[in-house]
Formats: structure tokens, C-alpha cells, sequence
């Protein structure tokens, strides 16, 4: 559902073909002045995109920066012989100026990734500091630059100003140049970033009956980057609201039965494989979601003996306070609950789009009698949009959630003063109340009840990816997510060879995962 | 749980009287029914996805309550076999229902009305899928 930096960039080239190709009428000075307008603000996206994302100047860049100089200061030299144009106002004319909206799409693409002061908001705005990274913008700034120095020649050739004309020859020369020397150093791009997303809003998408079932796969991807972004602002204390106690909880349990379903939808794939190799690694795969869920209940078993006092409670009226508290100001309000964190609406939307994929639109979590049964496999399948789609759509669930999963620890230290449990074997000798403040080695537990999520769910992501080769699936978003993984837990997530299409079973013998603790083994709070 | 517990759990929800008597109840209502869906997940017997979801509607709804001030933490016993076995549990989230409506409407409890019609639907969700988890006559069982 949402767009890819490499789906825009397409668009962009697409668009600028098309303008480069039309024919500017010979004698509209307005148009031309236009066009002119137009490519100056194309030449400051590029610029923009080859300095503003990574934050470490390049210096093989360097040249590209000032061809790019030279080519803007002959195009301003040149938009003085034209008559004015009012560049907000005219920006989006024509079909160049479908290429400038487009261009523009790109950057605020990239820009979505930080708030308003800059930081980061989702794993992926690190994504431009690498040179591989830089070097994919150079490619396609290349491209966009050819494409825009066509364009400056043509209207150069159809001006009857020599002033202008003199200045359009030098900008189409130092475009050359400038895309010629872009090319140069986009050597060796790092193409993954083509599958670098949109990042999306933590406001929740419903799942409603009447949602076209061909579109749940889709949307259970959108709800894994907005649950992606609720962790990530978690893990670095920028969330807008903090994950409760009870937050948590809700989460740990709707992904529990999520990866159960995302399970059972892999085994539906498996009897729909290409053939029996895709075929029993998906089903080895839909084992490893049944692991993650477990995972998710040994987590669950953890806080069933924990409250969180934030919770929004309903509170017993407490007896009037007398005129001399409210005079000595001793009064004070009970803290009020927040409602529940976004992510667990979004937690909840993306298991019930799975529920319905495999039941059915109709399946409703709520009714008072059992699902109907799964749907042919080759209905869910095919609403999925095939085998690999499935595929792919499973293991962006198992990277959101190993997310929730490393950001958790962080939560809970957020909010430790808040907890309370009522496990007796530790309550504290005369205390008076049923429930008491969680002692040190209690959090300790369960922050790190956390880690065999993180560890069931590395190995299912694994085990798609190592099945990727015989299902087809795409592994580029994958080699993404390595990287910014790599930036969130100091390298312990494994690095995805860029080329794993290509070399087939290359994944499987990557480090051995230790499968999760099953519920029950452990040790309550 | 044995049946005096549940007994017990009943009694407290009819005190007219205190309303944080009821409210605790019903709070170790939903986590005693909870506990019990989450052994039965386990079972192989039982329906696993139906059982969670009885979990998450319990966890949803003890959520909205305030945590009992004394009482111990009520222990699971084993269930009877079938959903016969499970029957006393769902009368109990009936009962938390009817207690839960009868609070909303106490003029005392004005403030919290939307909260506890919020739990008393839940309740009565969680009955009505406790009841899916086991089948008589089911070949699975």
C-alpha cells in the first residue's frame, strides 16, 4: 500500500522522459521561462537529496556539487532575459512540472523518517549515511540530470534571446557534466534502497468487515511500519505517549495470536508452492511462527501478576474532601488513565486483517461461535497477492515485531515506578495491601522475558529468507532492514547479502538461533 | 478454582453496598477466567485461537478495573472435562455483567458509566467465547 523510494524515483524518471521528449512551442517566452523555472527547482532537488540526507559530506561528490553550482547560476543568468515567473505558483504546470511534484515526493519521502528538530523517528533514517547509500541518489541524480540538460538545450534551441541563449549552452554543458560525473561516483549503489518505505503516521487503520480482503496483506505491511516506529521511538524516549503497563500486555497478546495466524497462513502457502522444496521450507517456517508465538506467551505468563496504576481504572468515589484540606490545599485529583497507546489498536487491526484473510471478511473475533473454517488456500493465496507476496507480508511481521520486542526492556524501565504485582511469595513482610511495588530482580525478569521474542523471531525471519530463493520473494527490503537492524542492537542482528536471490541457501547457515523457552518453563514473577 | 471461590467471587459481586468490593471481584473474575483460557490455549483439546481470544477480551476488560486491595490471588483448579467443565466460569462473567450494569446505573457511579458498560460487554464477549473453546462432539476434542 504505501510507496517506495524506488517506485518514486520512477515516477520522476518517467515524467522527465516524457517532458524531455515534447516539443517546446518556438515562440512563448512564458513557456520557456517556465520550463527554466521548473528545471531550477529540479536541479535544487537534486541538490538537496545529494547533501541533505546523509549528514557526512562526500567529497567524490564534490565535483557533482559544483557542476550543479555552475549549471544554477547560468540558469538564473538566463531567467533575467525571460519574463518572471512565480516559481510556488507555477511549479506543478505541465508535464515537467508532474516530474518537479514527483521529485518533490522523493525528498519529503526521506524527510517523513525525522521529526520536526531532525531526529530520527524510524530505523531507516540512518539509512543515508553509508557511501553505497549516497551512491544510489548519485545514480539517479544522474539520470535526472540528462534528462533536464535535454531540456535546457531544447528550449536553448527554440530562444530568439543571445544573452539567454549564451548562459541555457553553459547551465546544458555543466548539467552534462554534473550527471556525467554523477554517474561516476554512483558506482557501486547500494539498490536495496529502492525497497526504503514510507514512513507512516502511528495513527491506526481500522480493520473493518468491509475492507476488499485483496488489500489486507497490504495494510498488515502498513501496520507493521507504524508498529515499527511505535518501537522506535520507544527505544530512544520519543514517543508522544508511553506504552502502559497494560499497553504492553494487549501488545504481547494480539502479536501472540497474530504470529499464530501468520503461521497458519504460511502452512495455506505451502500447499500452494511452486514446488515441494518452497513447499516444506515454508511449512519449516510456519513451525518457527508457532515458536514466535510461544515466544509471545512466555512473555504474556511474565505480567499476568502485574497492574500498571496508570491504567485508565475506574475509581470507587472517595468521600468528600473537608473545607480545610481544600483551604490548606491538600487536595489533590486521582492521576486519570490515558487512553491505550496507538500501537495497540495497530497491533490488534494487523491480527484481525490476518484472522480475516485466512477465515474470511466476515471472521469477527467478538461472535459467540467459532470461524467457519480456512478458506481454500488457494483464495488466500491469491488475495495475497501469491506465495511470495504472503511471504514477504510474513516476514515484514516477524521484523515489527522483533522491533516491539528489543524496545520493550525500554517501556517497561519507563514506567517500573508505576507497576505493581501481587505474587505472594514476594510481598514484602507487613505490608499491608494485596499489591505491592515490583522488586528489582522482578522488572529485571520481565525486561528480559523480551529476548526470546526477539531470538523466535530472528529465526523465523531467517527461515523466510532462506526460503526466499525457491518462493521468489524479494529480498531487498530485507537487506534494508539488516542494515538498520545493525544500527539498533550494536550488530547482532545478521547481515543479508545483497545477492541472497541469487545464491540460494546462502541464509541457512547463518548463526544458530536458540529456539524460545516454551510457555510454562518459566519462572513466575 | 473450586466452586467455593466462585462462590465467594459471587457473593462480593452482589455487595450492594461497597462498590469496590464489586470492582475487585470482578477484577479477579476476569483473571481467574483468564488464567483458565491461557491453561486452555496449552490444551490440546481445546480451541487455541478461541481460548486467546477469551484471554485478550479478560485482559481488556481487568484493565478497565481497579486491582482488589486484599483477598489473595485466586489459585486455578482443573476444570470438568468438556464445556460442561467450563460452564461455572462462564456464569461467573455473566454474573460480573449483571453487577457491572447494576453499578452504571447507582447515580455514585454516574462518572464511570461508559467504563462499566465497557466491562460488562466485555464480559459477556469473553462468556460467550469461553463457551466456543471446548465442543462436545468435537473430533479435535
Amino acid at each position: 500500500m504505501t510507496v517506495t523510494l524506488g517506485e518514486l524515483y520512477d515516477v520522476v524518471h518517467h515524467r522527465l522522459e516524457r517532458a524531455a521528449s515534447a516539443s517546446l512551442p518556438g515562440d512563448d517566452p512564458f513557456a520557456h521561462a517556465l520550463a527554466l523555472a521548473q528545471v531550477g527547482t529540479l536541479v535544487g532537488h537534486v541538490h538537496l537529496l545529494l547533501s541533505r540526507p546523509g549528514e557526512r559530506v562526500d567529497s567524490a561528490a564534490d565535483d557533482t556539487f559544483l557542476h550543479l553550482h555552475h549549471a544554477r547560476r547560468a540558469l538564473d543568468g538566463a531567467a533575467r532575459w525571460l519574463p518572471t515567473v512565480d516559481p510556488d505558483s507555477a511549479a506543478d504546470r505541465g508535464v515537467l512540472g508532474s516530474a518537479v511534484e514527483a521529485s518533490g515526493a522523493v525528498i519529503d519521502l526521506i524527510r517523513g523518517h525525522r521529526d520536526n528538530t531532525g531526529a530520527p523517528v524510524t530505523p531507516y533514517a540512518l539509512a543515508f549515511t553509508t557511501r553505497s547509500a549516497r551512491a544510489y541518489h548519485l545514480n539517479h541524480a544522474s539520470s535526472t540530470l540528462q534528462s533536464v540538460s535535454r531540456i535546457v538545450h531544447s528550449v536553448s534551441r527554440s530562444l530568439g534571446n543571445r544573452n539567454a541563449l549564451v548562459r541555457l549552452q553553459t547551465a546544458h554543458a555543466s548539467l552534462q557534466y554534473a550527471s556525467v560525473q554523477a554517474r561516476y561516483t554512483g558506482a557501486g549503489a547500494d539498490q536495496a534502497l529502492a525497497s526504503f518505505p514510507q514512513a507512516l503516521s502511528l495513527t491506526p487503520v481500522p480493520a473493518l468487515p468491509t475492507d476488499p480482503l485483496i488489500q489486507d496483506a497490504g495494510r498488515i505491511r502498513d501496520d507493521c511500519e507504524r508498529l515499527s516506529r511505535a518501537a522506535y521511538e520507544t527505544l530512544h524516549g520519543r514517543c508522544a505517549q508511553l506504552l502502559s503497563g497494560s499497553d504492553l500486555q494487549m501488545i504481547t497478546r494480539w502479536r501472540s495470536l497474530g504470529t499464530m495466524l501468520a503461521g497458519r497462513l504460511l502452512v495455506q502457502a505451502a500447499g500452494e508452492a511452486p514446488n515441494e522444496e518452497a513447499g516444506t521450507s515454508l511449512r519449516n517456517c510456519a513451525d518457527l511462527f508457532r515458536n514466535s508465538a510461544r515466544a509471545w506467551r512466555g512473555v504474556q505468563e511474565r505480567w499476568d501478576r502485574v497492574v500498571d496504576v496508570a491504567d485508565p481504572q475506574i475509581r470507587p468515589r472517595l468521600p468528600k474532601p473537608s473545607h480545610e484540606m481544600v483551604r490548606r490545599g491538600q487536595v489533590s485529583r486521582m492521576p486519570q488513565g490515558a487512553a491505550p497507546h496507538p500501537a495497540v489498536e495497530i497491533a490488534r487491526a494487523s491480527t484481525l486483517r490476518a484472522g480475516r484473510l485466512l477465515f474470511g471478511s466476515d471472521w469477527n473475533p467478538d461472535s459467540p461461535s467459532r470461524p467457519p473454517g480456512t478458506r481454500p488456500a488457494s483464495d488466500i493465496v491469491a488475495d495475497a497477492g501469491g506465495v511470495a507476496e504472503l511471504a514477504q507480508t510474513a516476514y515484514r511481521l516477524t521484523v515489527a515485531d522483533w522491533r516491539i520486542a528489543v524496545a520493550a526492556p525500554r517501556a517497561v524501565t519507563a514506567i517500573e515506578h508505576r507497576l505493581l504485582t501481587d505474587v505472594p511469595e514476594h510481598c514484602p513482610a507487613d505490608h499491608p495491601y494485596r499489591f505491592y511495588r515490583l522488586h528489582g530482580h522482578q522488572l529485571e525478569r520481565l525486561r528480559n522475558s523480551f529476548q526470546q521474542v526477539c531470538a523466535a523471531q530472528q529465526a523465523a525471519a531467517q527461515s523466510l529468507l532462506a526460503a526466499a530463493p525457491a518462493i521468489g520473494m524479494d529480498t531487498s527490503r530485507a537487506v534494508l532492514d539488516a542494515a538498520a537492524h545493525r544500527h539498533i542492537t550494536a550488530r547482532t542482528w545478521p547481515p543479508v547479502p545483497a545477492a541472497v536471490a541469487a545464491t540460494p541457501g546462502v541464509l541457512a547457515r547463518g548463526p544458530a538461533v536458540p529456539p524460545p523457552v516454551p510457555p510454562g518453563s518459566g519462572v513466575r514473577l | 478454582m473450586t466452586q467455593p471461590t466462585i462462590t465467594d467471587l459471587a457473593t462480593a459481586l452482589d455487595d450492594v453496598g461497597r462498590v469496590d468490593v464489586v470492582l475487585g471481584a470482578a477484577w479477579d473474575a476476569f483473571d481467574v477466567v483468564g488464567q483458565l483460557a491461557d491453561a486452555l490455549a496449552l490444551d490440546k483439546s481445546s480451541d487455541e485461537m478461541q481460548a486467546m481470544l477469551v484471554g485478550i477480551k479478560c485482559a481488556d476488560a481487568r484493565r478497565l478495573l481497579p486491582p482488589p486491595e486484599h483477598r489473595r490471588p485466586l489459585e486455578l483448579g482443573t476444570p470438568g472435562p468438556g464445556s460442561v467443565g467450563l460452564e461455572p466460569y462462564g456464569a461467573l462473567l455473566r454474573h460480573v455483567e449483571a453487577a457491572m450494569r447494576r453499578l452504571a446505573s447507582v447515580p455514585d457511579c454516574a462518572d464511570d458509566r461508559e467504563q462499566l458498560t465497557l466491562v460488562a460487554g466485555h464480559a459477556v464477549a469473553a462468556a460467550d467465547l469461553l463457551m466456543t473453546v471446548r465442543q462436545d462432539g468435537d473430533p479435535a476434542a
